[in-house]
């Protein structure tokens, strides 16, 4: 019998230049082993649905990780659950929410986190405990905007807006020798 | 499931009076994972002898998050105070720019060979 190959692709992506907003939600529980699974839709997401270069769908995959990091460990009791949402709004921006529903013991302020953030930020990269990078760094500087907001539950929505007409998407190619990182 | 695959081993660098420790790793660190894979790193670094430098191989760790980066920190601050150096060697470009955006790059100083790295331990 004749050999015969064949490749059979699923529907094309939705990508994020029709008319319609485009909104996706996920829950899942407050365990980092989920992780893996939200970062590797987070990266195929934005390869698909955007025209973002292969650079910026690596830097919102870890903005969504330590977003969802931060919720988990700071916002959240064990056996809790976060929410995440993706809106996309067509040749305007993607805005990412996490939202945690808070800790019983210690809990924290949206108040509270920014002034860590801002401390962290202005503390000496040679004095930084393990922790902090993530809502400071990474996030802060990869995103255009960073809220956080107290709910009424006692938790957090964290959000984050990144513009889509930003310039940097067409720069970033070049190199990327410590200190020459384009944001 | 993140999963990481470290080796640790000695390199013999000819015209180099330090010892230097290889840390070699695979995969993914993430949050489920950094806390159980710090230790290892700690009790190399607390057993070795001063002067000691230390390469972190990163070619192929596709993902480090600011817990694992946060751990990198804190090895530099334990080997420095034991006299010796540490370099990261050939990070991954999503890697490296997370540690850049952090600026560890302001504390190690990064390579693209290993050759390189054991030049700069």
């Amino acid at each position: 019998m004749k050999e015969i190959q064949g490749v059979i692709k699923g529907s094309n992506p939705v990508k994020i230049n029709s008319d319609k907003d485009i909104e996706i939600k996920i829950e899942i529980p407050t365990k980092a082993y989920f992780m893996s699974g939200i970062r590797d839709f987070t990266l195929q997401m934005i390869k698909n649905m955007t025209d973002f270069s292969e650079n910026w769908a690596y830097r919102f995959q870890s903005v969504v990780d330590e977003l969802c990091n931060n919720a988990i460990e700071h916002g959240s009791d064990p056996d809790s659950f976060i929410k995440i949402k993706f809106i996309a709004v067509p040749d305007k921006h993607i805005k990412i929410q996490v939202e945690d529903f808070g800790k019983k013991e210690n809990p924290i302020t949206a108040q509270e986190i920014l002034e860590k953030i801002n401390k962290t930020q202005q503390t000496d990269i040679k004095d930084l405990g393990l922790r902090g990078r993530g809502l400071a760094f990474i996030v802060s500087k990869w995103t255009d905007k960073l809220e956080i907001k107290d709910t009424q539950n006692g938790g957090h929505i964290v959000e984050i807006t990144k513009n889509l007409n930003d310039q940097t998407f067409k720069t970033l190619e070049r190199s990327l020798e410590p200190n020459q990182i384009i944001i | 499931m993140a999963e990481i695959k470290y080796t640790f081993s000695e390199l013999l660098v000819t015209g180099k009076t330090n010892p230097i420790k290889l840390i070699a790793l695979e995969g993914i660190l993430d949050e489920s994972n950094a806390d159980d894979f710090a230790p290892k790193v700690y009790e190399v670094i607390e057993q070795m002898p001063e002067q000691t430098s230390v390469i972190l191989d990163l070619e192929k760790l596709s993902y480090m998050n600011s817990k694992s980066i946060g751990y990198i920190a804190d090895y530099f601050n334990k080997v420095t105070a034991k006299g010796g150096k540490i370099v990261i060697a050939k990070p991954a470009r999503n890697v490296k720019e997370t540690l850049c955006v952090v600026g560890l790059d302001q504390m190690i100083p990064f390579t693209q060979t290993l050759e390189e790295a054991k030049l700069q331990a």
